[in-house]
């Protein structure tokens, strides 16, 4: 009897720490990182709770998920339900967000227009900061330098590194790609034209050896193996052409990633997800 | 029956959620089935399948038909538990205690599934819903899902006079939309593709199970090489070529680890890292 009281006691004890935490599972396969799933239940939080502000909490929380789980489009998706649920109230929550998938998606004007828009609704500096460098970065991306420079102007913070990061940028030139091409005929110039030695060498030791192989076989009248050798080395000249080509983009885009990098410095925008459906967004080094 | 698989490869595709968003309309609001059909609608067949069984399980009345053509459509997108899904369409559509709309929602379903699987009672199924539907999305795709099926079978065509008659005369009312989803797409592999599959098909089964897996990149070589040529044709090979000069110093410079369910290390290097600056690709 005492023992059945007891497990009662307990399943009672259960059930009312669930119905006081609906967002445990979703909390717990946000720990667990199973992202799509933890959307999954906020979502279906959202569309249990009356109370529309919570339900645009809810929507935004499952955002963020598909955002963590690189499902841009539902986490747009469900930004617009933030926003249909209950238009304004959580606009500079929506406005980074949108401005992050954006940036994920790599659109530059959508991603400037929302960290523009972030600047204009934060109400703390550190956040206008943030919105600044994001902005300045999109612009960026977009080869829109003078605009990058002019959305870090007048913006709060130490912006210093930001600067020199676009000065850096600016006071080098891009690789040409059709330049690395043409360097490609000859086996692995045009990795040497992008600074990929390595490749460079294994591009040329592995056409020489086939060039090789070729001009033995044809010596020999060995016409089949001639055959199979030409074919292998097509497939090895053609790289180093298109290697050249590939190793200028590479370059070049390691060289914006490192610039965007650096503008938008260390900090990471992240929900405090202590009190859901209410939240704060924190920063962290 | 090679006239009938004709017949049944042209039954067309559906775009995901139309009907059933439809259909859904008339539910109760905050309905248990809301977030399955939204994640259906989004092509989230997995997790609309599992919504769906969880309403069916909380829900009473015709909700739990509902729910039960939800998660078979799902499954059938899915192309997991075909044969199952087959057979729970099979039974809503054969219910007669069964809403009118969600059993021809079911013979829609159930007859695309069975064409395609080759079946002879795809256009029994397909006439059902479209002479019993007062849905109009699904009279329009269930009617030109069966014209084309009829007109691929000269004996059918004869036999069903009056319904072939009917669908001459409505076919010019149905949207474009509904003629380029039931249109037979001639989706297939692209000939410039079909040398690289020939060549990865050889590799996976001769030489790579002598060798087992080498490659340190994640997607290997070979899946690699088979993107490759599925996006870009013959320009696969020169790609390969490439990965194959970088991959040493792919491995060396350690960026972007991904850890394999075998606990193997690999190091990320996707197609689109390679090709984002071709034509359409980038932004």
């Amino acid at each position: 009897m005492k023992t059945t009281i007891l497990g009662l006691c307990a399943v009672w004890t259960a059930g009312c720490a669930w119905a006081a935490d609906p967002a445990r599972l979703a909390l717990d396969l946000d720990a667990e990182r199973q992202r799509e799933a933890a959307a999954i239940e906020f979502r279906r939080l959202a569309l249990a709770d009356g109370n529309a502000e919570n339900a645009a909490r809810w929507f935004w929380l499952a955002a963020y998920e598909y955002a963590q789980a690189q499902q841009w489009e539902l986490s747009n998706q469900m930004l617009d339900r933030v926003e249909d649920a209950a238009p304004l109230s959580l606009s500079a929550p929506v406005a980074w967000r949108r401005a992050e998938n954006a940036m994920q998606e790599k659109d530059w004007t959508a991603a400037t227009f929302h960290f523009d828009s972030l600047r204009l609704k934060a109400d703390a500096d550190e956040m206008r900061e943030f919105a600044a460098r994001g902005s300045a970065a999109a612009r960026l991306r977009g080869k829109d330098v003078a605009g990058a420079r002019q959305a870090l102007e007048d913006a709060p913070g130490d912006l210093g590194p930001a600067h020199a990061a676009i000065d850096r940028y600016a006071g080098r030139r891009d690789k040409k790609p059709w330049v690395g091409g043409v360097l490609g005929i000859v086996p692995g110039l045009g990795y040497v034209y992008s600074g990929e030695y390595a490749n460079a060498a294994r591009s040329l030791i592995l056409n020489s050896l086939f060039i090789w192989g070729m001009a033995e076989t044809a010596e020999d009248d060995e016409w089949g193996v001639f055959a199979v050798l030409t074919f292998a080395e097509f497939t090895w000249y053609s790289g180093s052409i298109y290697g050249g080509i590939d190793s200028a983009q590479r370059h070049n885009q390691r060289r914006l990633d490192a610039a965007a990098g650096d503008i938008r410095g260390e900090k990471k925008l992240r929900p405090d997800l202590a009190q859901v459906p209410l939240f704060t967004l924190k920063f962290e080094f | 029956m090679s006239v009938l698989r004709a017949a049944a490869q042209k039954i067309p595709g559906l775009a995901p959620g139309i009907f059933f968003f439809a259909l859904m309309l008339d539910a109760a609001a905050g309905s248990a089935l809301d977030l399955a059909v939204d994640l259906f609608g989004e092509g989230q067949w997995a997790a609309a399948r599992t919504e769906s069984l969880r309403a069916r399980a909380e829900a009473s009345g015709p909700e739990v038909d509902r729910a039960r053509l939800l998660a078979d459509v799902s499954a059938l997108r899915m192309g997991s538990g075909r044969e199952e899904a087959k057979s729970g369409l099979l039974a809503l559509w054969r219910s007669e205690s069964t809403d009118l709309e969600i059993r021809c929602m079911a013979a829609y379903e159930w007859g695309r599934a069975d064409g395609a699987d080759g079946g002879t009672n795809a256009p029994s199924a397909l006439e059902f819903a479209y002479l019993q539907t007062r849905d109009t999305p699904l009279f329009w795709r269930a009617g030109c899902s069966l014209y084309f099926c009829l007109k691929a079978d000269r004996k059918l065509h004869r036999e069903k006079p009056v319904v072939w008659q009917s669908l001459q005369s409505c076919r010019d009312a149905w949207p474009p939309e509904v003629w380029r989803e039931c249109t037979p797409s001639k989706k297939g592999v692209s000939m410039a593709a079909l040398p690289g599959q020939w060549v990865v098909a050889f590799y996976r089964a001769q030489i790579g199970p002598a060798i087992g897996s080498r490659c340190d990149l994640l997607p290997s070589c070979s899946e690699y090489f088979l993107q490759a040529s599925r996006a870009h044709g013959l320009l696969g090979v020169p790609l390969m070529a490439d990965r194959f000069v970088r991959e040493p110093s792919v491995v060396s410079a350690r960026e972007r680890p991904v850890t394999m369910p075998d606990g193997r290390i690999r190091y990320a290097d996707p197609v689109s890292d390679h090709d984002f600056w071709m034509k359409g690709k980038g932004k």
